[in-house]
């Protein structure tokens, strides 16, 4: 969790780091499962899993309005006037949020052999496509960087701030 | 009258002490990331500190000492790397005003020279 005086421009690339790091742990997850097989009918098989996000909700961003008008000194009656002067406003960075969620996809490989085969010779293996698993750590990783940027820029915009 | 160790200079060393304090308990926090049973633990001394301002004044803020509280979250290193870089910059920002209160008081010392 990160505290409530930080900048929000630290806060929103904060759930930025927080997601990309996720889908890079469940990308790693379904690779290193991509092969584990279960036993027909058993319940612990792995199922494939994706990191579903979701924008933020719009309520925040009119309290990011409400907590920066409470800043302002009212001089003028028309002026808009906010709930409680002084009193910071809980204020949440802008970023997303996400949850993961498990797909019951699965994909079947004749094996006969294999102790997990069921009455047909099929073994059931969880739906795991390399290709798209390598394709999310990359582009994982970039959108890493990135948020790594933005919070250096908000860093050296700071920094500049502090030498007027 | 006190003209070098003011309440302002006073209250200015107050809040430098609370964020060293701040970025010693981040380092801990960094430092026992992979620590099990570690939970994030975070220094507080700010709303004392204005509240103290507003009910008592400059000599209430003087006497608040930041506290360090055991949250139950888990660390997570990029939010501690991020918070270092805040108490950072916020204790640059109070240096920055005790160095310009000081070059005052030496202006005002040395300054009929110009």
């Amino acid at each position: 969790m990160i505290p409530e005086r930080l900048s929000s421009t630290f806060k929103t690339a904060a759930q930025g780091l927080a997601l990309q790091r996720e889908r890079i742990a469940v990308a790693s997850q379904n690779i290193a499962n991509a092969r584990t097989s279960a036993a027909p009918g058993s319940r612990s098989i792995y199922r494939l899993r994706e990191v579903v996000t979701q924008a933020p909700k719009t309520q925040q961003f009119f309290d990011i309005l409400e907590g920066a008008k409470s800043s302002l000194k009212i001089t003028d009656t028309q002026h808009m006037r906010s709930a409680d002067g002084l009193v910071a406003q809980k204020r949440g960075g802008l970023g997303p949020s996400f949850e993961i969620v498990e797909q019951e996809k699965f994909r079947y490989e004749y094996d006969p052999n294999h102790p997990d085969a069921d009455d047909n010779g099929m073994v059931k293996y969880p739906d795991i496509d390399m290709v798209k698993e390598m394709a999310i750590m990359v582009s994982a990783n970039r959108l890493y960087e990135a948020n790594l940027s933005s919070i250096e820029a908000e860093k050296e915009l700071l920094k500049k701030s502090l030498e007027i | 009258m006190n003209i070098i160790n003011t309440n302002h200079a006073q209250l200015l060393a107050k809040t430098m002490n609370g964020y060293s304090l701040r970025q010693k308990i981040t380092a801990t926090n960094i430092a026992n990331a992979d620590t099990p049973g570690y939970k994030r633990h975070e220094v507080y001394f700010e709303e004392a500190m204005s509240e103290a301002m507003q009910t008592i004044g400059l000599n209430g803020a003087k006497t608040i000492e930041p506290s360090i509280v055991q949250t139950d979250q888990k660390v997570v290193l990029e939010d501690e790397l991020i918070e270092q870089s805040d108490t950072q910059l916020r204790f640059q920002l109070v240096t920055k005003a005790l160095r310009h209160h000081y070059s005052l008081i030496r202006n005002s010392i040395t300054g009929n020279n110009r």
